[in-house]
Parts: structure tokens; C-alpha cells; sequence
């Protein structure tokens, strides 16, 4: 994965040419997926939820992609502005559904993983992604930006409203607490 | 080292681990320091971006236009689509419904048209009646003031009544058996 933090060359020229030809957004998707599907999979555990959502954000991109000004800032940050955008009205709409869900009634009246649980989570078993779970929602929200979506902490910053100065702290007080996590369960040498 | 510039050390060291460098050594940082930067180095080698099933099928669509083109169409119905719009559209829709409505409604028509209530003839009313169509009678004859034995209520039991009654209240008010 790495080394594709790096900017296109012609980002711009492709903007650009997307507007008018959406074929030409095609060497957006194939440079920028790999970074927003990382980023949503830190963010979300299901690996289908997260496809769906990632198509999702391309989707958006490729319909508000005339709206893009590039003076307002980088067409990375213009994506994941929209990336974060799409996963925090997915949490929110999560949060809502599960008060009038009978999957919470369930889950009240059972701690145990149901057997289809079970399998899922063997498929796409990560204990990296499992520690992160015990973090909190703006922690992971940062180690995603900085890991998955390999931003900079300036850009981070400009897409969290935070100092650069705060982004840098969240972040390593994250990765301390990841790592004392992963150091109980025996994950750390 | 205080712990923001610890901090920001470490940011300029995943920086450098994004970019495929390795960072300088670790001098004078805490003993953890080494270790959280080992879960960094991890994070930064995961890519989780190869387990999609979708990848493919979503370029295809981008280069067949075909997602274009149905982000086109959503475009041209966004303005219709955009919930500041649809919703007061369909609250507006739901009132006109209720004001097309209302006027069915039997209170509303209680309230709007005249209503007349139909004459029930009691034995008060038909003395009564009986007294002004006399009355209007007798205008040039003598004034005779007829005298009818109508009870003021009719219903009431009168004494002897009321005695046979079992179940009676003594405090009733009951009218004096007639003579």
C-alpha cells in the first residue's frame, strides 16, 4: 500500500475531465480506492458494508465532482471530506436502526455471537481492526485518516477542524492505548 | 521531551514510515515509544483493499459511463430529490388533503350550517301552546283564565305512589296525593 499517498501529476487536468467525461474518472478511482477502502475498513468491520459504503463515496464523488473548487483545497481532502461524510450518517442511521431493531432484542437477550456472526468473523478476522474497536469513535476516526487514507496530519487537521498540534496528540495517545490493548491480549513483543 | 513534542515526533515518524523510510533512532524517548511505533509500522503495511469484491465491477461501471449517467439523472431530479424540498412539498400535500377534508367532517358541518332541533311536544310545552292559542282566541271574548290540571311533573310519584314503593328515599319530594 505505500507510496500511494503520493499526488497524481495531471490530478487537476482529471478533475477536470471527469466534469464533462465520466469515463476520464476512472484514473481517480484507480489511484484514490485502494486509500478509501482502507480508510472505510478502519472505520467499519464488515468487509461487504465497507465495499458497499466505498462505492458509495465514488458515487458521490462522481455526482458533486462539478462542485469541486480547487482553490478551497486538495481534490484528497475534497474525498475524504465526502469518505467521512457518508460513514458518519451510515453510523448514525446504525445507532437509530438498532433502538427499533429485533436484532437488539436479540442481542439483550444473548451476549453469545449468533452462528452466521461466527462465520463473517472468521472470514475477516483482523485483530488489528478488533483492538480498534475499544478505541473511540474520533480516535479512529484519526488513525484512519493517518493509516488508511495516509494523510498528513496537516490535512487531517484541515478536515477535523483540529490544530495540527491536537491531531498529532490524538493520535499518538490512540496508538498508546492500541498497543497496551494489544498487549493484553499477547500481540505485542 | 514534553508529551506534544513526543507526539508530534511520532507523527513525523509515521510520515516517514508512509513514505517506505525508516525512522531515526529512538534517543531520548520513552521506553514505549519504540513499541507503539512498531504497531504504526504495522498499520502502515496492512492493506485491506485487495479483500473488496467490488473494485472491478465499480470501475466498469465508471468506464461504461453507466454510473455517470445515472448520476446525470440524479442530478437533473436533484432539485426535486433534495429533502428541503421534498418535504415541505409533501407537508403541503398532506394539508391540502386535510382542508379538502374537513369540510365532510360532521362537526365541521354542525358548526357551519343551520341546524334546527327537531319540537318534542312535552306535557309543559303542549300546556303552553295550549295557553297562547287560547289566549290569541280570546282576545275579544271575555278574559277567561282556563285552569288545567297539568301536573308540572308528570313523572314525579305521588305519595300513595311513593309508599308502595320499597325502595323509595323518605326525603324525595313527592306531590300530595290529589283529592
Amino acid at each position: 500500500m505505500n507510496g500511494t499517498a503520493a499526488v497524481l501529476s495531471n490530478e487537476s487536468a482529471l478533475v477536470a475531465q471527469a466534469v464533462v467525461e465520466p469515463a476520464a474518472f476512472a484514473a481517480l478511482y484507480d489511484h484514490y480506492f485502494p486509500r478509501i477502502y482502507n480508510y472505510v475498513r478502519y472505520r467499519i468491520q464488515d468487509a461487504n458494508l465497507a465495499d458497499d459504503l466505498t462505492a458509495l463515496i465514488f458515487e458521490r464523488a462522481l455526482q458533486h465532482i462539478s462542485h469541486y473548487n480547487e482553490d478551497k483545497g486538495t481534490f484528497s481532502v475534497w474525498i475524504f471530506a465526502i469518505a467521512r461524510n457518508a460513514i458518519s450518517d451510515h453510523l448514525r442511521a446504525q445507532r437509530r436502526q438498532r433502538w427499533f431493531s429485533l436484532d437488539a432484542i436479540w442481542e439483550w437477550a444473548s451476549n453469545s455471537p449468533q452462528p452466521d456472526e461466527l462465520v463473517i468473523k472468521d472470514e475477516t478476522r483482523d485483530e488489528l481492526l478488533e483492538a480498534l474497536e475499544g478505541l473511540s469513535e474520533r480516535e479512529r476516526d484519526i488513525i484512519a485518516l493517518k493509516y488508511g487514507a495516509q494523510l498528513t496530519n496537516r490535512r487531517i487537521a484541515s478536515l477535523t477542524g483540529l490544530s495540527e498540534s491536537n491531531v498529532a496528540v490524538i493520535l499518538y495517545r490512540a496508538m498508546r492505548r492500541l498497543r497496551d490493548s494489544l498487549d493484553k491480549k499477547g500481540m505485542v513483543r | 521531551m514534553t508529551e506534544r513534542e513526543i507526539a508530534e515526533r511520532f507523527s513525523n515518524d509515521c510520515d516517514e514510515l508512509l513514505a517506505q523510510r525508516e525512522p531515526s533512532d529512538h534517543e531520548g524517548l520513552p521506553t514505549d515509544y519504540a513499541a507503539t511505533l512498531d504497531i504504526a509500522r504495522a498499520l502502515t503495511k496492512r492493506d485491506f483493499s485487495a479483500q473488496s469484491q467490488q473494485r472491478l465491477r465499480l470501475r466498469q461501471q465508471l468506464l461504461t459511463g453507466a454510473l455517470g449517467q445515472a448520476a446525470v439523472v440524479s442530478r437533473k431530479r436533484g432539485f426535486w430529490n433534495h429533502p428541503l424540498v421534498s418535504m415541505p412539498l409533501a407537508v403541503a400535500t398532506l394539508m391540502l388533503f386535510c382542508i379538502l377534508t374537513i369540510p365532510s367532517l360532521q362537526p365541521w358541518r354542525a358548526l357551519t350550517h343551520s341546524y334546527t332541533a327537531p319540537v318534542v311536544q312535552t306535557p309543559i310545552s303542549a300546556a303552553q301552546t295550549a295557553l297562547s292559542s287560547l289566549s290569541s282566541q280570546s282576545q275579544a271574548a271575555p278574559q277567561v283564565v282556563p285552569t288545567l290540571a297539568v301536573s308540572a311533573t308528570p313523572m314525579m310519584p305521588t305519595a300513595t305512589q311513593a309508599a308502595q314503593m320499597p325502595f323509595m328515599p323518605a326525603q324525595l319530594l313527592v306531590l300530595p296525593d290529589a283529592p
